[in-house]
């Protein structure tokens, strides 16, 4: 068996005997190198773009944030879910009902997230009784619930979704530029990916992917099997939630489509491109996918045909996502380096 | 018999998978520093026994007691926070890991699940020290940066085996730890289990085994077991001399 | 009372396209471990290919029967087409792998059916023989209702035989039940997979033709339906047929009490009943290791 969810590569990083070039890389610690990531990322946004495409790079990095969380479940626990949308659309609703309360927007990012990770830990404690399979198909009813929820519900505003959500204010500057939100969005998920990245190496992270490998194994050496999913699923969902919640920040409005099917599906799918192997995959994947929809959009009327099309050639032929495919094709170019010197 | 000392007590044990039982009203126990074999011909009952002393099966009826606690109903997560290691017949580990890698999931899983989200493991506490030793004293540093999947058969089990005692266990159960080996890497094998014995002088230790010069150059005690019960129990010499168990092995002791 | 019948006549007509689509879908997870995404797509596809065969226009009860047919040899050829190309490669691999290749199908068919026959919601007019309402003992049945039951009775009853008295149903349960065990038997095992995928898929396309006179035909149908038929086969157990009519059944029966009685809950009845199963039976309600060897 070959999994999709692709194992990590063997770190280096983890005893002596590493190679001489992660050490190199290794005197800069993970997690300072992410948050340089996303300062060149937010300084060159801010420097480069603005108007449609700021806006568009402001979706790509809340995505990017939705896709990380997700990987937690997806690629550290090997936990198929196709219900994410539902974490994010409750991010998104929390904020859109709170917004009358006239929340500062960082306390209205918590009270989503926090909402979602709610949902997230009430809905595996009931759902990981079973695993694999039924699981998935679970996570996809259970989406499905909170959808039609959406349209029964009154307060939820039906198909118009609740209008008017604004966008505040921060240490009295005014978020409504584009920029100053792109600032706030890109400094936001800077600081979680850092705390993602000290995760995927702490104990937790460790027996996260233990479990994904071989549960009974991770059974037998104490790992309590169902806690662990239980809290992976807990994490994405926060992530999830706050995702949607700055979603809706920045949009403006919650619409039910923020929790349809096809968003959890789409967010599987940004994973799945950027391959999970690798921290930065997912969120590579998702600013891919974000950049390749919103064109298509303009250009077809069925984008789900090229999604689809899409995500079939990578299933069929680059199980380990553009990642991994990158990873293979500089291992046989250095093993042909190798070959012929 | 006082309580001092026992570590693993089965009592009473019958245990049946729908059809008749495969274990019925077994009993045995374990002392602290003592070697238990359990042995027998294929269905004997004797990877059943194993089982439910693991946590993998639930008994029908009896109770397994771990160092004076009851442990009947408890999982095998449990059971291994608690301080039983064991090993597998076949051999299981993180085939997509390093043979390191797969010692540190092992020590970062000891004591349990671990919500530990900041600290990273490897630079926390004791871990590379101790990870480090073991690869040392278990023979395996020279494959410490192998993947797991592609080890021989006979390195597959002493890595399950450097994980079970990385955790530091009151009681190491070791299903079958010499099946498919060559004749080498028994021999191997069963050094390196007289010397963990010798480094843990209050490590019981409970295995079952086919090949009967393994169990009786490493067992204190032998328990013989056929259809479902336990006909002998006693030194490795006083099992061979048994009536029982000539008939049941027929001379497979004698080569 | 004679509300209460009503409605249990009404919810088990109901429950018959539920129970054919779900047969399919937990066909195909018995015998290959695939859970196909994509059947809801082959559902609404079947519904299309109705459409399309009779123009909206009232058939006749000949033509109709004929148009089912059609709808599902159509839908029985994409499943082939499927299975050939993605699915087939997919056999040894993790059912993860097959979970999203099956998902990309519904997305990709999704998408095809819109670009076919646009996002603009078409009807099917019922054969007028079958569109009115008969009474029987003072109770009135709509006619295509006891048609649905009829054609229920005659699935049910002609996949048992199939299963349990065919050599080719001893082969499904062969491989059903250990792919490796049945070839050391010698049953081929392509011999098997190709056919109950273009037999599950069949099932999709001609429960999805069966429902098209009585619902509004688009390809939002696909993610409605695809998600019902996993609340069946959940309910019903993985991979067991018998599981799937009986739950196919009840959530047809609940759904209709919920419109006669208890409309806000209408939509609901079936994630009632999973929530339920899960909490009382995580397996399913005549769930087996593999259900098949009961089908």
């Amino acid at each position: 068996m070959s999994p999709v969810i692709a194992p990590t590569r063997p770190a280096a990083a983890t005893g002596p005997g590493g190679s001489t070039g992660s050490r190199l890389v290794g005197r800069v610690p993970p997690s300072v190198r992410t948050l340089l990531v996303w300062l060149v990322v937010g300084v060159a946004g801010y420097a480069a773009l603005g108007g449609s495409t700021l806006f568009l790079a402001t979706t790509a990095v809340i995505y990017a944030l939705f896709a990380l969380g997700t990987s937690i479940q997806l690629g550290w626990t090997g936990m198929v879910s196709f219900g994410q949308a539902a974490y994010f659309g409750a991010g998104a609703y929390t904020v859109a009902l709170l917004a009358p309360a006239g929340l500062p927007p960082l306390l209205a990012l918590v009270a989503g997230a926090g909402v979602a990770a709610l949902l997230g830990l009430l809905f595996s404690v009931a759902a990981t009784r079973v695993t694999g399979v039924e699981f998935t198909m679970l996570t996809l009813v259970f989406g499905q619930i909170l959808f039609l929820l959406l349209y029964r519900v009154p307060a939820f505003g039906g198909e118009n979704g609740l209008p008017g959500i604004p966008r505040g204010t921060i240490f009295g500057q005014s978020l409504f530029s584009d920029g100053a939100f792109w600032v706030y969005t890109v400094a936001i998920v800077a600081i979680v990916s850092v705390g993602i990245r000290r995760a995927r190496h702490s104990s937790w992270g460790v027996g996260l992917t233990a479990v994904r490998d071989d549960p009974r194994r991770a059974a037998a050496l104490g790992l309590d099997v169902r806690m662990m999913r239980i809290t992976a699923t807990g994490v994405a969902a926060l992530l999830g939630g706050l995702a949607g919640a700055l979603f809706v920040q920045l949009q403006g409005i919650a619409s039910p489509e923020v929790m349809s099917w096809v968003v959890s599906g789409e967010v599987v799918i940004m994973c799945l491109i950027g391959g999970v192997a690798t921290f930065w995959g997912p969120a590579v994947g998702a600013v891919l996918f974000t950049v390749v929809s919103w064109s298509l959009m303009d250009t077809s009327a069925t984008p789900e045909l090229y999604f689809g099309l899409g995500l079939l050639i990578v299933v069929l032929l680059l199980p380990e996502g553009l990642a991994g495919a990158a990873t293979k094709a500089r291992d046989v170019l250095a093993g042909r380096r190798r070959g012929t010197s | 018999m006082s309580d001092q000392g026992v570590v693993l007590r089965a009592t009473g044990i019958v245990k049946s998978f729908g059809g008749p039982p495969a274990v019925r009203g077994a009993s045995f126990e374990v002392t602290a520093g003592e070697t238990v074999s359990i042995i027998g011909p294929n269905g004997a009952g004797k990877s059943t026994l194993f089982g439910v002393c693991a946590g993998e099966h639930r008994p029908d009826e009896g109770a397994v007691e771990f160092r004076g606690r009851t442990v009947t109903r408890w999982s095998a997560t449990r059971r291994a926070r608690a301080g039983m290691s064991r090993t597998f017949q076949v051999a299981s580990f993180f085939g997509s890991r390093t043979v390191r890698e797969n010692l540190v999931v092992a020590h970062t899983a000891t004591g349990g699940t671990s919500l530990a989200f900041w600290d990273v493991r490897g630079s926390a506490g004791t871990c590379r020290q101790d990870v480090e030793a073991t690869l040392e004293r278990m023979g395996l540093a020279t494959l410490a940066d192998t993947l797991a999947e592609n080890l021989a058969q006979g390195d597959r089990k002493r890595l399950e085996l450097a994980m079970a005692m990385l955790q530091q266990p009151r009681l190491l159960l070791l299903d079958e730890p010499t099946a498919g080996m060559s004749v080498d890497d028994i021999r191997r094998t069963v050094d390196q289990l007289r010397r963990i014995k010798g480094e843990n002088p209050e490590l019981a230790v409970v295995l079952t085994a086919h090949d009967m010069d393994v169990v009786f150059s490493v067992s204190d005690r032998v328990v013989l077991m056929g259809q479902g019960e336990v006909l002998v129990e006693g030194t490795p010499a006083e099992v061979e001399a048994a009536p029982e168990t000539r008939e049941l092995y027929l001379g497979t002791v004698d080569r | 009372m004679g509300e209460i019948v009503a409605a249990l006549v009404a919810g088990v007509a109901g429950g018959v396209p539920l129970f054919v689509v779900a047969s399919g879908l937990t066909l195909i997870y018995g015998v290959m471990r695939v859970l196909n995404f994509a059947h809801g797509a082959l559902f609404a596809l079947g519904a299309f290919v109705l459409a399309t065969v009779l123009g909206g226009a009232a058939p006749s009860p000949l033509m109709l029967v004929v148009a089912l047919l059609v709808a599902a040899v159509v839908v029985g050829a994409v499943g082939a087409v499927s299975e050939v190309t993605i699915f087939r490669r997919l056999y040894t691999r993790d059912h993860t792998t097959t979970l999203l290749a099956s998902y990309a199908l519904l997305l990709t068919l999704g998408g095809l059916t819109e670009q076919i026959w646009g996002v603009t919601p078409r009807s099917q007019a019922q054969a007028i023989e079958l569109a009115g309402a008969v009474g029987i003992g003072g109770i009135r049945v709509a006619v295509y209702d006891l048609v649905l039951i009829g054609i229920g009775l005659v699935l049910a009853a002609g996949l048992t035989v199939l299963l349990r008295r065919s050599s080719f149903g001893q082969n499904i349960r062969a491989v059903a039940h250990d792919e490796t065990m049945a070839r050391a038997l010698g049953v081929r095992a392509r011999r098997v997979q190709l056919p109950v995928f273009v037999l599950g898929s069949a099932l999709a396309g001609l429960a999805g033709a069966l429902i098209a006179p009585l619902v509004s035909i688009e390809p939002g149908l696909a993610p409605t339906f695809v998600v019902q038929s996993f609340a069946v086969v959940i309910i019903g157990g993985l991979g067991s047929i018998p599981g799937a009519l009986v739950a196919a059944l009840l959530i047809g029966v609940l759904e209709s009490f919920a419109v006669s009685f208890q409309p806000g809950l209408v939509g609901f009845s079936l994630y009632i009943g999973v929530a339920a199963v899960l909490l009382l039976r995580p397996g399913g309600l005549l769930s087996t290791s593999s259900g098949l060897r009961e089908a």
